[in-house]
């Protein structure tokens, strides 16, 4: 089923919406969530979440691809979730260890209220604009799906030093980014 | 702000940076460019200096191989004429000083032969001996003049023209077959001869091998904040991911310590130039030697 026609079905209120949902994007969503909460149980906690906040946006919504505005919702829950149980930082999994990555990047102590989230989205995305398809899609595929080191360098044939100092760059480069917009890291 | 927030506003991105990595999705689509790269980086990594090397090798090894054969080729001609072999300006051009002591040795080689062809009092005993003997006798009688010579020269043609006799009562029935055995001992004496002569010939040239080797693995080492960086003159030796390391030192006693254990790939953050966090170790300052795969390397800070 076409993306267009889930979203019509959301649309309707048709509850079969969630099962065509779970058919085309349950293991996507499941692969999401499990990079950050890294455990069964909790996913599917969160892609329960991921279905009702998405029957609860639809009809106010219509996004066009349907894929990336499921991975944002299924992403927020597991990390609110995820510090919901590690209330200490440091955890298992490879969430900790992106954290302490992005703690690389920004580390002041100004108050999260302080930051003006989209403002602060809509200047990462202008970084990666900046960046080559690979580069960008290995920075994606950390920070934003958490995947594993070794995954990334599965999936590009590299070896996992290869990827992290490429992914030392480009924090780097976020670095100096946003310091150029002004930001106090 | 601090990476919390980042990690929050990661989940606002542009939804088509989102899709363009949700490989799960389109699993069919294949990362070739960089893979491609990365194996023909890699292929290149091996194949260059497997090339080089081989390239030096020849080099190397191709002026040898010629001055063995043009060697051989004028001991030949030494033994068919040696007095024009001696004159000929071809054969002593290429001869290196060594190569003249062999040709020293290779006239009096020649010399002797003459004596030892014309050894005239064993040659009578044995012509008093048998048919075949008295056969062989027309070779000799043309080699009397050298014979006398000989007689009154070197004590190696008096050594010579004593073996002969000695030689002569058992095998001058045939004296092709001692010919035959003269050349062949007199030519391994010149190969052998020449064999010594061309290590001090192409001394110059394994010299420069020897210290392009040594470049090889010539490095320059930089320590900071935990970080160890190596820059290799050539190139760094390949798959030393899965090396193991040892990195040691001398304690407050001037005694010899280990301070640190591991594999390489837990504390390699780049290969190029190569860098290595070693702030797990807590090294103070002080001289140290890492050691990987047959690399070691001395650093201080």
């Amino acid at each position: 089923m076409l993306d267009n026609e889930i979203v019509d079905l959301y649309w309707a209120r048709n509850e079969s919406a969630i099962t065509q949902t779970n058919l085309k994007y349950g293991s996507y969503c499941r692969k999401i969530a499990m990079n950050i909460v890294a455990d069964i149980e909790d996913t599917e906690e969160c892609i329960n979440d991921t279905y009702l906040s998405a029957w609860n946006t639809m009809p106010t919504e219509r996004p066009s691809l349907l894929a990336p505005f499921l991975a944002s919702i299924i992403r927020n829950h597991s990390i609110t979730l995820y510090r919901k149980k590690h209330s200490i930082k440091r955890g298992a999994g490879q969430t900790a260890l992106v954290l302490d990555e992005l703690f690389e990047v920004a580390s002041s102590s100004t108050t999260e209220d302080m930051v003006d989230m989209s403002l602060l989205s809509g200047h990462i995305n202008g970084f990666l604009s900046g960046l080559s398809a690979d580069d960008r899609i290995i920075f994606v595929r950390r920070y934003f799906y958490v995947d594993s080191l070794k995954d990334i360098a599965d999936r590009f044939t590299m070896s996992e030093p290869a990827v992290k100092s490429l992914l030392f760059r480009l924090r780097q480069k976020l670095k100096n980014h946003l310091l150029k917009e002004g930001y106090e890291l | 702000m601090n990476g919390k927030d980042l990690m929050d506003s990661l989940s606002g991105i542009d939804p088509k940076y989102i899709d363009e990595a949700a490989y799960e999705l389109k699993d069919n689509q294949t990362f070739g460019k960089s893979s491609n790269k990365l194996r023909m980086k890699k292929s290149l990594f091996i194949a260059l200096p497997t090339a080089a090397a081989i390239l030096l090798a020849i080099l190397v090894s191709f002026p040898a191989i010629r001055r063995l054969n043009n060697s051989e080729a004028s001991s030949a001609d030494a033994y068919k004429d040696s007095e024009a072999a001696a004159e000929s300006p071809e054969v002593y051009e290429s001869a290196e000083p060594a190569y003249e002591e062999t040709d020293t040795d290779s006239e009096a080689a020649a010399e002797s032969a003459e004596a030892y062809v014309s050894a005239e009092p064993a040659y009578e005993e044995t012509d008093t001996g048998s048919e075949a003997a008295a056969e062989s006798a027309e070779a000799y009688v043309s080699a009397e003049p050298a014979y006398e010579e000989t007689d009154m020269g070197s004590e190696a043609t008096a050594e010579s023209a004593y073996e002969s006799e000695e030689y002569l009562p058992s095998e001058a029935a045939d004296s092709h077959t001692s010919d035959g055995v003269y050349e062949a001992d007199k030519q391994a004496s010149m190969k052998e001869a020449s064999e010594e002569a061309i290590p001090s010939g192409d001394a110059n040239e394994m010299s420069e091998a020897m210290a392009a080797a040594e470049s090889k693995s010539s490095y320059d080492t930089a320590f900071s904040n935990g970080i160890l960086t190596i820059e290799y003159a050539g190139n760094l030796p390949s798959d030393i991911e899965d090396s193991e390391y040892t990195i040691t030192g001398k304690d407050e006693n001037g005694q010899d310590k280990l301070y640190g254990k591991g594999v390489l790939k837990d504390i390699i953050r780049q290969t190029d130039p190569l860098m290595l966090d070693l702030t797990d170790h807590e090294l103070t300052a002080g001289s140290y030697t890492l050691s990987f795969a047959d690399e070691v390397i001395k650093f201080s800070f």
